[in-house]
């Protein structure tokens, strides 16, 4: 069984004078320990679609299952705890809170799961160390490049052994050499770890690491290729 | 608990000065309010005090039909016995035997109504400030012919110390009563009522003058406070024999102080709910804004799996954080401020103290240090923080993730 399957998906969102069809039937599924990205040009709909099958926003028709679950079937607390469970999020910029430090913003994770404070401690300097930040580990956001503190996006996504990690556009904000650094370190946790990343870029050098690329347009699926 | 009280705290610091104008507002609305709860409460005090003292006594031992109609048909004898208890509760400071009734009282060609009150000398001037008021002259002694009288009534029917006074009236029974008496001494009440009718003499002298052996009108009693009020009132209600006595207290006796104190509050209550309702704005425009400049953040929480209560609850202790400094610091603030005026009672001058002096009241205003004052504001600014809780509260249960992390 995929661990993400979308059948039939549409969202047409309602809000301006004329209604706009970000997603016109969209059929994907991903498995276990892919390093998938979602491409396309702007408002193609890459947003959209990460957002429903994270369970952030709901769908027009059509069918999102993760791991075997139905999101629709879920209420909005339910949602909340499903996505502390089971999904991973790096968003594009401000992911973090401002007054923690990288390393309170990997036990908050945690201590929503309610772990222990030592387990936490160990698993947040675990991850930080994973991504390189085992030096940073007590700075704030605000004392951290945007490189660094998408590492410790990462490294959050991660703290709850989620099913897998949702990313849109994790690198826009950031210069190429970070870029690649911050890709090269995903790339390794995908495979030492096996753990499954989904993104979607607009940067090429992004794209070019990716096992499996999935490309939308108008709100459908227009190709996709698997690399391996 | 701790970590997300820690996260509040540093919250608060994000927008330090923010933080330090609400909490300000908060502190002198308090400090506002305990004061004027101190001077309003203090004030009271010190005019029960004065009125008490100045005649009443905090409660009176009578008669259960005295208090509507005061003839000498309605007078009590209470035994030595019972005095003695009375005395004996450690509650009751002092208390004072009282036999009262009216006569004409006559010099030259003068003649007045006055008001006599046979006394204890000893025991009376324990209760009420008689002694501080004897303008010329001396006070009475125990069995002596010698009465005091009040300054106004004294030169109306022109009298001076050293004069004869002729009293004219009803005795017991309808006896007729009359005597003479020299003035002891002149005493000057503050209210000019009582100064252009009182006439005291020794109870035993006036027992005979009204043919009333062994009677007594009331028996007045004084306490430390009017706290006391309440519990005297209770015991004695029950122990005394209600076909012969009742215990009246000065709220009975003085209605319109108490009136006039209740409306007194009121207009303060009504004062307070506007300086409060200030406080209140000046908080929710504050988690306003808080609220509007977290909202990304707000929704990154959710969007990674924290609970909307959660959410919640740290907003909420953030703004209780808030309360609580302003609170803390202005009773802190006004406490020793407050002990000092307790202390030291504010003078009044002018208009004010000639006008309270006119009702028997000393010219201070007088503060009380009341824990009662304290715990209220505590009480206010924890219900103020819930009720503004309610916009948060709101906001983040109808917040989307989506719309959140958009913004
Ligand atoms: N809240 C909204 N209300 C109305 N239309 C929206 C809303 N959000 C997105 N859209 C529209 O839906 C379409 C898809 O948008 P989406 O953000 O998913 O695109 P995208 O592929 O992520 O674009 P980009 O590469 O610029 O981030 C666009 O036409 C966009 O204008
Ligand atoms: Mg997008």
């Amino acid at each position: 069984m995929s661990i993400i399957e979308i059948n039939s998906l549409t969202k047409v969102y309602n809000s301006l004078a004329v209604p706009v069809h970000a997603l016109n039937g969209i059929d994907l599924s991903f498995e276990k320990g892919e390093f998938a990205a979602v491409v396309g040009p702007s408002g193609s709909g890459k947003t959209t679609l990460l957002n429903i099958v994270g369970g952030l926003d709901n769908s027009s028709s059509g069918k999102v299952t993760v791991d075997g679950i139905n999101l629709e079937n879920l209420s909005s607390s339910q949602l909340i705890d499903f996505r502390l469970r089971n999904i991973g999020f790096v968003f594009q910029a401000y992911n973090l809170i401002p007054v923690m430090t990288a390393m309170e913003n990997v036990e908050f994770i945690l201590q929503l799961q309610g772990k222990p404070k030592n387990e936490r401690k160990e698993r947040a300097e675990q991850l930080l160390t994973a991504v390189g930040l085992e030096e940073r580990m007590h700075a704030r956001p605000s004392k951290l490049s945007g490189g660094q503190q998408q590492r410790v996006a990462v490294a959050r996504a991660l703290a709850s052994k989620p099913k897998f990690v949702l990313a849109d556009e994790p690198t826009a904000n950031l210069d190429s050499k970070s870029s690649e650094n911050l890709l090269d370190i995903m790339e390794q946790l995908n495979k030492e770890e096996n753990i499954t990343f989904v993104f979607s870029t607009h940067d090429q050098r992004v794209v070019n690491k990716a096992r499996r690329v999935v490309t939308i347009e108008d709100g459908k699926v227009k190709s996709d290729e698997n690399k391996s | 608990m701790k970590t997300w009280l820690i996260f509040a705290w540093r919250n608060l610091w994000r927008n330090r000065r923010r933080t330090l104008i609400t909490s300000a507002s908060v502190f002198f609305g308090v400090i506002f309010a305990i004061f004027m709860g101190a001077m309003q409460e203090g004030t009271y005090e010190g005019n029960i005090q004065s009125i008490v003292q100045f005649y009443t006594g905090y409660a009176q031992l009578q008669h259960p039909d005295y208090w509507e109609e005061k003839t000498l048909q309605h007078t009590i004898t209470p035994g030595d016995s019972l005095l003695r208890a009375m005395q004996d509760d450690e509650r009751i400071t002092h208390i004072s035997p009282r036999l009262e009734y009216f006569s004409l009282a006559s010099h030259d060609e003068n003649t007045k109504v006055a008001s006599i009150v046979g006394i204890n000398p000893e025991m009376e001037k324990e209760v009420t400030k008689i002694l501080s008021y004897l303008k010329k002259g001396q006070y009475l002694e125990k069995g002596s012919d010698g009465v005091l009288i009040g300054r106004m009534l004294a030169e109306n029917l022109g009298l001076e110390t050293g004069d004869t006074l002729v009293l004219t009236g009803q005795g017991y029974h309808m006896v007729t009563a009359a005597g003479l008496f020299p003035i002891k001494g002149i005493v000057d009440f503050p209210s000019s009522e009582l100064s252009k009718t009182m006439i005291y003499m020794d109870i035993e002298r006036c027992r005979e003058y009204l043919s009333a052996p062994e009677m007594l009108t009331s028996v007045v009693v004084m306490l430390e406070d009017q706290e006391q009020l309440q519990p005297v009132e209770n015991t004695w209600t029950q122990k005394l024999d209600p076909e012969k006595y009742t215990l009246m207290t000065w709220r009975e006796m003085q209605p319109e102080m108490v009136q006039q104190i209740d409306a007194d509050r009121a207009s303060g209550v009504i004062f307070l709910l506007i300086l409060y309702m200030i406080i209140m704005f000046g908080i929710l425009g504050t988690v306003m804004m808080m609220m509007a400049e977290r909202r990304r953040e707000l929704g990154v929480m959710m969007a990674v799996g924290m609970k909307r209560i959660r959410l919640v609850a740290v907003v909420f202790l953030e703004m209780l954080c808030i309360g609580f400094i302003g609170v803390i610091s202005g009773i802190l603030i006004s406490i020793p401020i407050i002990a000092y005026y307790v202390d030291n009672p504010i003078p009044l001058k002018g208009k004010a103290a000639e006008a309270m002096a006119e009702y028997g009241w000393e010219p201070f205003m007088y503060v009380v240090l009341d824990p009662q004052i304290f715990i209220n504001q505590a009480l206010v600014i924890f219900v103020i923080t819930i009720v503004i809780a309610l916009y948060p509260l709101v906001t983040i249960y109808r917040m989307k993730e989506i719309d959140a992390l958009r913004a």
